[in-house]
């Protein structure tokens, strides 16, 4: 039986829990598949096709999106690329989603019941963890195996239990089988953990980090954890046995990402994440903001150092998470390789010193206006990313103006499918019409035409590039008109930002299609 | 003289203003392409929108006569700005510049007040970076519904997606000089123009609209 002020927290929280998926879920399918999320659509096309997956070691990140995407795939009852659907993809991120907000629950013990309520407000209504867990990448899994790290690192420290250690393992395998950056995140931990017991040293609390490692640190307990992170990640990067050189080139990887961090075209100066987060105007109207994480975060990180915590262990691991997020932020604005997304990792710790701030701050003594106030700016900072939430999944899902849109799909590049699937029609070969995409960037093309089996792709002008319709740039544009052979019709169309497509379409065909119209 | 060698000429001479075969004088905002040119657009695109107006004459005396006129739209609810922006003379696109209606097909029509005899219309949709609107249709009319009496003086849908007739003009991309239709002293008291998105998303952003006539 649980008690009344449990139960009242536990509907409150499957409350926020329930509008968390909602926003998650809502529309899913609006925004145009993002060329990540297309390339990987196509990789896991592959395993659902052909049963196959081999590890590249250079690209697309780690095995854990396709093999997880799977269980999806068999419910949705797609039994090839062609019939995969965005929204089938994204219940992915948005299940993972979800189960971080739902995790936090398993905090309580460290940061309180209001901490963990808050927290949880703040992973359901927080814009950037909404957008990015209706983004069929790696990185809202990778945010819910660290929570998992959290959550077993915390409970292992309290009860050294070889079944924590275990769970600590299983995480941190997931985590290494998901994304090469998730050294970053582990090395972040390390270095604040260092950190924070360097101060605790420093501050004379001898007696207590002697006990804390004599029941703390069982040595073989370690070992077994290290093995069975290793047999997690193996088994997935051997492809469940059947190609076990993806265990070598799970190493290796490290070598080509090291270069990686040099920019590779993602270059961004070191404040990037700092205006991304605090105050993102990009075009006239629309400010957006994170604010409703930032702030207590700031106020969490202060407070952690500054007040009294008698339980050691407590002390150390609150502080350790409020520096986790600060070390990773830092870690990755100092690398000039940047993406939005990848935000995500330090504001999850963000999030959860920040449940802890507001339960101190709500327990405190300072005075009830003091705390009325806070929690009216607090409500109103939850409406106002609610908002944001609205636009930026919604209307403003693939608009510059949105700050997680990072290089995406135009919604006008919706048209050009519309128009093929239109065009098709009128050709005696129907979907099986010959398309010849000559282009310099063409993704997600494959993706949208994934219906279309006779399409072949080419980075320059074949020799014969006549074909009943031609994708191509506007750059190729002019000196595909000399050699081409047929009469076309050409269409301009948005593939991203100030990126186009031209589709030709052959005049006989186009006549026909116009006739109608 | 082309648009280029005009614009810089006017530019340099401080007038930012552009005369249309001698007879039309209209302000010019500055060329703001907020982001980097694409270096591909000259090329390909520049010779997929190479639309040429005709000019026709007109009496000297005409007046912008949507100036202070009453503005509606499709989308009561713009998602950013006010539909007063169209015709405040404010033509350049940053803050407070444009109106953006919703999604897809929609409108804004000016009531003239009382029936005119209109000679050219000039368009500024969103002009700050590269883009060119789908289905861009001009048409007047004395009924304010557009039901009857319709004149369509300008349609470039010319695959008739936004189903209000197939139009023969060219699509055409933006630039900070707008795009001038001719009218040749067509009568109505209502103007309405559409618009259907553009290559660049799915909105619509009307930045300011000129009615010349009498």
């Amino acid at each position: 039986m649980v008690d009344k002020k449990t139960f009242i927290f536990l509907v409150l929280f499957l409350f926020v829990v329930t509008v968390g998926f909602v926003l998650r879920a809502w529309d899913a399918g609006v925004r145009p598949m993002h060329t990540d999320e297309a390339v990987h659509a196509t990789k896991l096309g592959y395993l659902i096709e052909q049963g196959e997956y081999k590890y590249d070691l250079t690209e697309y990140h780690g095995p854990t999106l396709y093999y997880l995407s799977l269980p999806f795939i068999w419910f949705s009852g797609a039994q090839s690329h062609a019939e995969l659907k965005e929204t089938t993809l994204r219940a992915l991120p948005i299940f993972f989603g979800v189960l971080l907000i739902g995790s936090t629950w398993f905090l309580r013990g460290l940061i309180g019941n209001g901490g963990m309520l808050f927290a949880v407000v703040l992973t359901a209504v927080s814009p950037i963890f909404v957008y990015y867990s209706r983004y069929y990448i790696h990185e809202m899994m990778l945010i819910v195996w660290m929570m998992g790290v959290f959550i077993c690192g915390w409970k292992y420290f309290c009860k050294p239990r070889l079944g924590w250690m275990v769970g600590l393992g299983v995480f941190t395998g997931l985590m290494f089988a998901s994304k090469e950056t998730w050294v970053l995140m582990g090395g972040a931990l390390g270095l604040a953990c260092i950190w924070v017991l360097l101060m605790e040293w420093k501050s004379g609390q001898f007696k207590e980090l002697a006990v804390i490692w004599r029941t703390g640190f069982q040595l073989w307990h370690w070992g077994v954890g290290v093995v069975v992170g290793l047999v997690v990640a193996f088994v997935f990067y051997s492809s469940f046995g059947k190609h076990p050189q993806g265990i070598v080139d799970s190493f290796l990887t490290y070598f080509s990402y090291v270069n990686r961090a040099e920019g590779q075209g993602h270059e961004k100066p070191w404040w990037y994440y700092v205006t991304l987060l605090g105050w993102y105007k990009n075009g006239p109207g629309f400010v957006f903001h994170e604010w409703i994480v930032l702030a207590p975060a700031f106020i969490g990180a202060i407070i952690v150092f500054l007040v009294k915590i008698e339980d050691a262990k407590k002390r150390i691991l609150l502080r350790t998470l409020a520096l986790y997020g600060w070390v990773l932020m830092a870690i990755y604005s100092v690398i000039p390789y940047k993406m939005p997304w990848l935000a995500l990792g330090f504001m999850h710790g963000f999030i959860l010193i920040s449940g802890w701030s507001a339960q101190f701050l709500w327990i405190s003594k300072i005075k009830w206006w003091w705390k009325a106030g806070i929690t009216l700016l607090f409500l109103a900072l939850v409406w106002q990313a609610v908002d944001f939430t609205r636009l930026t999944n919604h209307r403003l899902s693939s608009d510059v103006r949105n700050p997680y849109v990072y290089s995406h799909t135009s919604r006008d590049f919706l048209r050009l499918q519309k128009r093929l699937d239109a065009i098709a029609q009128y050709h005696e070969d129907g979907k099986e019409v010959l398309i010849k995409a000559i282009c310099e960037e063409y993704w997600p093309v494959p993706w949208y035409l994934r219906a279309y089996p006779n399409i072949g792709y080419w980075h320059s002008i074949p020799e014969n590039p006549d074909a009943p319709v031609v994708i191509t740039s506007p750059h190729m544009n002019d000196a595909l008109d000399i050699v081409l052979q047929d009469e076309y019709m050409s269409e301009v169309y948005g593939l991203r930002h100030g990126v186009f497509l031209v589709m030709k379409i052959r005049k006989d065909l186009w006549n026909k299609f116009i006739k109608d119209q | 003289m082309n648009k280029k060698c005009r614009a810089l000429f006017c530019f340099i001479l401080g007038l930012s203003s552009v005369s249309f075969a001698g007879l039309l004088k209209t302000g010019l905002p500055l060329e703001q392409l907020l982001e980097t040119p694409n270096p591909n657009w000259d090329k390909g695109l520049e010779n997929l929108y190479n639309g040429k107006i005709k000019w026709s004459q007109m009496p000297e005396e005409v007046n912008n006569l949507a100036k202070n006129k009453k503005i509606t739209s499709s989308d009561d609810f713009p998602l950013l700005g006010e539909v007063n922006f169209i015709n405040d003379g404010e033509k350049e696109t940053g803050e407070g510049g444009y109106v953006e209606p919703g999604p897809s097909i929609q409108w804004i029509q000016f009531d003239l007040e009382k029936q005119s005899k209109i000679y050219a219309i000039i368009l500024w949709y969103y002009h700050g970076s590269e883009r060119a609107y789908h289905d861009v249709i001009a048409q007047i009319s004395n009924d304010p519904e557009f039901k009857k009496g319709v004149t369509t003086v300008f349609n470039n849908d010319y695959d008739n997606s936004s189903k209000l007739g197939k139009g023969q003009d060219k699509v055409y991309k933006e630039t900070f000089q707008g795009w001038p239709i001719a009218v040749s002293g067509k009568e109505g008291q209502n103007v309405r123009l559409y618009s259907n998105g553009s290559i660049s998303g799915e909105m619509n952003h009307y930045v300011e609209v000129e009615v010349f006539g009498r």
